[in-house]
């Protein structure tokens, strides 16, 4: 627990993955970290996929891939968070569909990832639970799933370890600029740090509000489908359709936009459930067998154009946002990249793909008046 | 109407009467809820039965998801969704077994479970030996096992009245039952073993506020009216985001099966001012509630009426704890020990729990051990039990086939039954 007064090197606000994993990077780099987050662990985010091979452009793919063949190291270094690779699949339906796959699937080989088309005899050899309509697939080896809740937990107690503190559950947290740095009240405590990492979308936004900024931010909503226990039935990640060793069934569909609040009408559900569902059978017909046991739904926030965003609005404040996707993927190479901005006081390079300007660029259009301010400063 | 006891019935009778549209949607095969458990109750919900008259009744139809006024039903292998000019939520309150070592093995049973089986006639001599652990006023059911051939064993201070002589009585409660797969021997606490094949015990009532919950209500606890309970004004309509959300019977807070009929009949009746089917002296508001509270108990009467006007909640912290090897979540096999090591790492709150060790993720979703669990994290971090969060609820509330789903978005194939 953080005392009040006390004083820390880099404050981190957000207690998920990326801010965690930015944390354990920065305390073992002997900088000493404080992570904030206003609750005590997130919602029932069991696992995500670790290698969107399809989604985002080409470098995002490669970034993924790279995080994906560290993630073993890294549960050696901290513990078990459930990572296992299981191969990744996105399935084509319709000779169109395949058409597109297997022209993805040569760009991606083309830019020299691990990444292959199979044929529909193939697919269907390596993944007998699938539908008859499938056409072929886009396999990545390289996907697979960890537990990221339990990612951040043990990334939390490793920097511990070095020194680092946690302060979750604070409920609030009142962030202002000082000369000595910035003064973060949270809950109970009172802190001092000389930086400031924002590691949390909805705090952001919170906190670019509160400054009078509007940051180039979207809310997009979520919701899993979870069944209950049927006999093994899949091997791999397909089409956001996975089974864990248990033998559940989770469906897990790309995030849409939001539109406004949900209307008080429950056939919205059930339309949203019934999609789902519908093009989950279409791809693996076991799961018309299963019965839904439950269907978890939460909104987040993430940068406007969905790629993750890594950025240093000035000297001293930086942003790292993971596309929720994509959290448990490119929270290691992003937390490693803030680490070492911080540590060197400077951007590395090779990261210009979805490295600051994008980022500063867009909020800094509307953030004059913040960045000023900073720049008066340092 | 969700629920078909007496609290259910009673509405749909009282709505009905003055000409209301009425739908009433019971999970189970059977009307009349819970009821049927109180010697005397069952006259009452037959009574109610006889009078359904026009109301239209959907039997085995759980009901899994709620948004404001609408509701979401698993009807055979169909998914129908309803939207109600008022909802009156009346799911009662079942019977939920307090974990002890042993208790998710088959043959432990509710009274309430013990109760069906022996009207269902799948109780014969082969199902015992049995312990029945019940109040007096249950002691009848050790009576029926026994006139069925079974060898009885009751577990009661002193002996009811009535209670034949064939029946044996021990003051010892049972401490730990045992076996492989279904219970085979049972450990009193007096230390004696006993050969036992059908454990009955008598388990307190617990509100279903699923669906309250689901619809956005806010809740209290009160452990008078059987533990949480969502707030609720003095006729019976909920508080929330929804307006024409009612609540009755034990779902609002255990108590008779008599007041959970009045509680129904006053929901009806609010309802029905709410929607102008029924002018103000026809109303008899008054009257419906004075008729609430002489069929209530006392002091659960007074705990509702503190809480409709706003009381805070009640501030006991539990010191429950069970044997460390004690299963709490049955759907999962989650053991307490698992729970107190997740606790101990941090995660402190029902949702946190489920995220690291999937308790209440199982297909009974938090029913059975959403109780428990928070009645331990009370005194795990000394926190009373009406200040800790609830589990958030997430549709569907009860399995649900995909198969319906997916059948469900070629409408117009077969016809509406």
């Amino acid at each position: 627990m953080a005392e009040r007064g006390r004083s820390f090197d880099v404050a981190v606000l957000g207690a998920g993955c990326t801010g965690a994993v930015i944390a354990y990077s920065l305390a073992r780099r002997r900088i000493l970290p404080l992570v904030i987050d206003t609750v005590q662990g997130h919602l029932p985010a069991p696992a995500s996929p670790v290698a969107s091979v399809l989604d985002g452009n080409t470098p995002d793919m490669r970034l993924a891939i790279r995080s994906a063949e560290r993630l073993p190291d890294l549960q050696d270094a901290v513990g078990p968070f459930g990572y296992r690779r299981t191969g990744g699949m996105w399935a084509a339906l319709s000779d169109a569909d395949a058409a597109t796959g297997q022209a993805r699937a040569d760009a991606a080989r083309a830019a020299g990832l691990p990444v292959a088309w199979l044929s529909r005899e193939e697919t269907l050899r390596r993944e007998p639970g699938l539908s008859e309509l499938v056409a072929g697939t886009v396999y990545c080896g390289h996907d697979g799933v960890a537990d990221a809740s339990a990612l951040s937990r043990r990334l939390l107690a490793a920097a511990g370890r070095f020194g680092g503190a946690v302060q979750l559950d604070c409920g609030y947290v009142v962030v202002a600029r000082q000369p000595s740095g910035f003064r973060i009240t949270a809950g109970h405590d009172d802190v001092i740090a000389r930086r400031l990492v924002v590691a949390s979308g909805a705090l952001l936004r919170a906190l670019g509000r509160s400054l009078g900024v509007d940051l180039p931010l979207r809310i997009r909503r979520r919701r899993l489908c979870v069944t209950e226990r049927v006999p093994p039935a899949l091997r791999h990640t397909v089409g956001g359709i996975r089974q864990e060793p248990s033998g559940a069934f989770v469906l897990d569909p790309p995030p849409v936009i939001a539109e406004g609040d949900p209307k008080m009408d429950v056939t919205d559900e059930v339309d949203a459930l019934r999609r789902i569902v519908t093009a989950a059978v279409r791809l693996v017909p076991a799961v018309e067998q299963a019965r839904l046991l439950h269907a978890p739904r939460w909104t987040f926030v993430e940068p406007a154009d969905g790629r993750p965003a890594v950025g240093r609005l000035d000297d001293d404040l930086y942003v790292a946002i993971a596309a929720d996707d994509q959290a448990v993927t490119l929270a290691h190479v992003i937390g490693e990249t803030t680490a070492e901005a911080i540590a060197k006081h400077r951007w590395p390079e090779g990261l210009e793909i979805w490295g600051p300007e994008r980022f500063t660029a867009a909020a800094s259009a509307r953030t004059s008046a913040w960045v000023q301010d900073s720049t008066q400063g340092s | 109407m969700v629920g078909a006891g007496p609290a259910g019935l009673a509405a749909a009778d009282e709505a009905q009467a003055a000409g209301a549209r009425v739908l009433l949607v019971e999970e189970r095969a059977v009307l009349g809820g819970r009821a049927v458990l109180v010697p005397g109750a069952r006259g009452l919900t037959e009574g109610l039965m006889r009078g359904l008259g026009s109301a239209e009744v959907w039997r085995s139809s759980p009901v899994w998801s709620i948004a404001g006024r609408s509701i979401a039903v698993l009807r055979g292998a169909r998914i129908e969704t309803v939207t109600g000019a008022a909802v009156i939520l009346a799911t009662g309150a079942p019977e939920a077994i307090s974990p002890f070592p042993g208790w998710t093995l088959r043959g432990v049973v509710t009274l309430e479970a013990a109760w069906e089986a022996v009207r269902g006639g799948r109780i014969t001599a082969e199902s015992g030996p049995a312990i029945v652990v019940a109040r007096a006023e249950q002691a009848a059911l050790a009576t029926r096992l026994a006139e069925r051939g079974v060898a009885v064993t009751l577990s009661a201070p002193v002996r009811p009245n009535g209670v034949p002589p064939a029946i044996a009585v021990t003051p010892a409660v049972p401490a730990e039952a045992a076996g492989t797969d279904a219970v085979e021997e049972v450990l009193l606490d007096d230390g004696t073993t006993q050969p036992c094949r059908l454990l009955c015990i008598d388990s307190p009532r617990v509100p279903a506020l699923e669906l309250a919950r689901l619809a956005g209500c806010p809740c209290v606890y009160q452990p008078l009216l059987g533990g949480w309970v969502p707030r609720y004004d003095p006729m019976m309509l909920l508080h929330g985001p929804a307006p024409g959300l009612f609540i009755a019977g034990d779902a609002a807070g255990v108590d008779t099966p008599r007041a959970a009929a009045e509680s129904g009949r006053l929901a009806a009746r609010a309802a029905l001012r709410m929607l102008g089917l029924l002018a103000e002296p026809e109303t008899k508001l008054a009257e419906a509630r004075q008729r609430l509270a002489a069929a209530a108990q006392p002091l659960r009467q007074a705990a509702r009426e503190a809480l409709m006007l706003g009381a805070t909640p009640d501030e006991t912290i539990e010191a429950w704890s069970p044997r460390p090897d004690t299963v709490i979540c049955a759907c999962e096999g989650v053991q307490l020990e698992t729970l107190r090591e997740a606790a101990v790492a941090g995660a402190v709150t029902p949702d946190a729990l489920a995220a690291r060790t999937r308790c209440g993720m199982g297909e009974c979703r938090w029913r059975r051990c959403g109780l428990p669990v928070l009645r331990w994290l009370s005194g795990f971090r000394q926190v009373p039990v009406g200040r800790l969060p609830l589990p958030t609820m997430w549709p569907p509330l009860r399995p649900l086939p995909a198969a319906a789903l997916v059948r469900a978005e070629h409408p117009g194939g077969d016809a509406d039954g």
